[in-house]
Formats: structure tokens, sequence, C-alpha cells
């Protein structure tokens, strides 16, 4: 905590807001990841910490080195740059194999024929036993 | 007044933690492997805001050259596990 004592008091306010509510962000995604249903459903909730919570801590730590170093700190930009490209790439070819393996397991994705969006909530067809039988639970199916 | 930064600084630190907790969670859990592959894709993103979180808190510059190394090597292997599950190779 070298730097901390020359740190104006709107600045302290506004890092700490922006640590908060970074942290939450990844929280809640991370929650996501653990309680939604079926995959397809948890790969919404880390791109809440990816997006979201990764710009509030980027701005925090952008704001918080240039009222402490002399000069603007952007090297933050870099991380922020390289995740917003990144992390849609990844999702999308997880989701691409996440489809190809449901689809060559012969299962209906990633709704089942007749099945409105507003139905996946009320009934239980996204679960995951909906996607894995019985016996594929317990050993995963081979790789393609 | 000088003690906000730093317990801002730490409930971030607990909240990322726990974050970091339930996508291990999730890693076990499974089911599947594509499960795994997103389970492993958000620790390396939690891990790099912890970095980032704890350069705040210590008021150094080296924590950042440590996430930018997480940022690229976690792109890396989460493109490379899911072209395995997309394609049974990585290199072909």
């Amino acid at each position: 905590m070298t730097g901390e004592m020359m740190l104006p008091l709107w600045a302290e306010i506004t890092v700490s807001l922006l640590l908060v509510a970074g942290g939450l962000l990844t929280l809640a995604g991370c929650l996501g990841l653990w309680r939604f249903h079926s995959f397809y459903q948890r790969m919404h909730g880390p791109t809440l910490g990816a997006t979201m919570g990764m710009v509030f801590v980027v701005l925090a730590s952008m704001l918080y080195f240039t009222m402490t170093d002399e000069g603007p700190a952007l090297h933050e930009v870099l991380i922020a740059v390289f995740l917003t490209l990144t992390v849609p790439a990844t999702t999308l070819m997880l989701a691409r194999a996440a489809l190809y393996r449901h689809r060559r397991a012969g299962k209906d994705v990633p709704l089942p024929d007749g099945e409105t969006t507003a139905a996946r909530f009320r009934t239980d067809t996204l679960d995951d036993e909906h996607y894995y039988s019985a016996d594929e639970k317990k050993s995963p199916p081979p790789a393609p | 007044m000088n003690g906000m930064l730093e317990w801002a600084g730490l409930f971030s630190l607990l909240c990322i933690a726990i974050a970091m907790l339930l996508a291990t969670l999730r890693l076990l859990k499974g089911p599947a492997a594509q499960d795994r592959v997103l389970a492993l894709d958000t620790m390396y993103i939690c891990a790099m805001l912890m970095l980032l979180v704890l350069g705040i808190r210590t008021g150094s510059t080296e924590y950042f050259e440590a996430a930018v190394t997480i940022a690229l090597l976690g792109f890396v292997s989460s493109v490379a596990l899911a072209k395995f599950l997309l394609r049974g190779e990585v290199i072909e």
C-alpha cells in the first residue's frame, strides 16, 4: 500500500466501487455456471465476468495507476482488448463442439421440436437428463 | 477513509475466490467434457482478474505481466481443448 496515501477521495471511491462491482459480477457469472441446468444455459453465465467484470476491474486498475504513477497508465487496455477479441472466439468454438457432440449422440439440440423459449424454464427439457441418458452420464461418450 | 480501498479490494478478491470455487465444483461435477472445458475457461479469467485486483492492492505493476500471460495462455489452451472436442485432434 505504497501509493494509496496520495490518492484523492473521489478516485478512491470510484476505484472501490469498480472493484466491488467487478467482483460481484464475476461471482454472479460463476453462480450461473454452477446453478444452470444445461450446457447451453451454463455458457451464458461466465461471459458476465469475462465482459463486464473484466472491464470494471481493468478500469479500476487504470484509474488507480494513473492517479498514483506519473502519467496515464494505458497498458491495461491491452488486456481488455485482447479478452474482448478472444473470449467470443473460444465460446463460439466450445458451443460448436457441444452442438456437434450432442447431435452426434442423436440428441435434438438446442431445443426439441415444438418447444418454445418460454417453456424452457417451466419444463425440464433443457436439463442434463434430456441430453444424457443414465449410462451416458456415468461414462462420457468417446471423443469423435 | 484510507481503509476503504483496502476493504473493497478484499471484498473483490473474496468474490472472485468464491467464483473460482464454483467453477472448480463445475469442473469436478461435469457432466460432459464441454462443461469441464467451460469451467477451465472461466477459471483462467477469474485468475487473471484476481491478479489485477492484487496489483491494485499492493500498488505494484508486476502483477500486470502475469495477468497478460494468463490471458494469452488461457486463450490458447481453451481453443486447443475446444478444437479437440470438435475434431478429436488439435493440429491436423
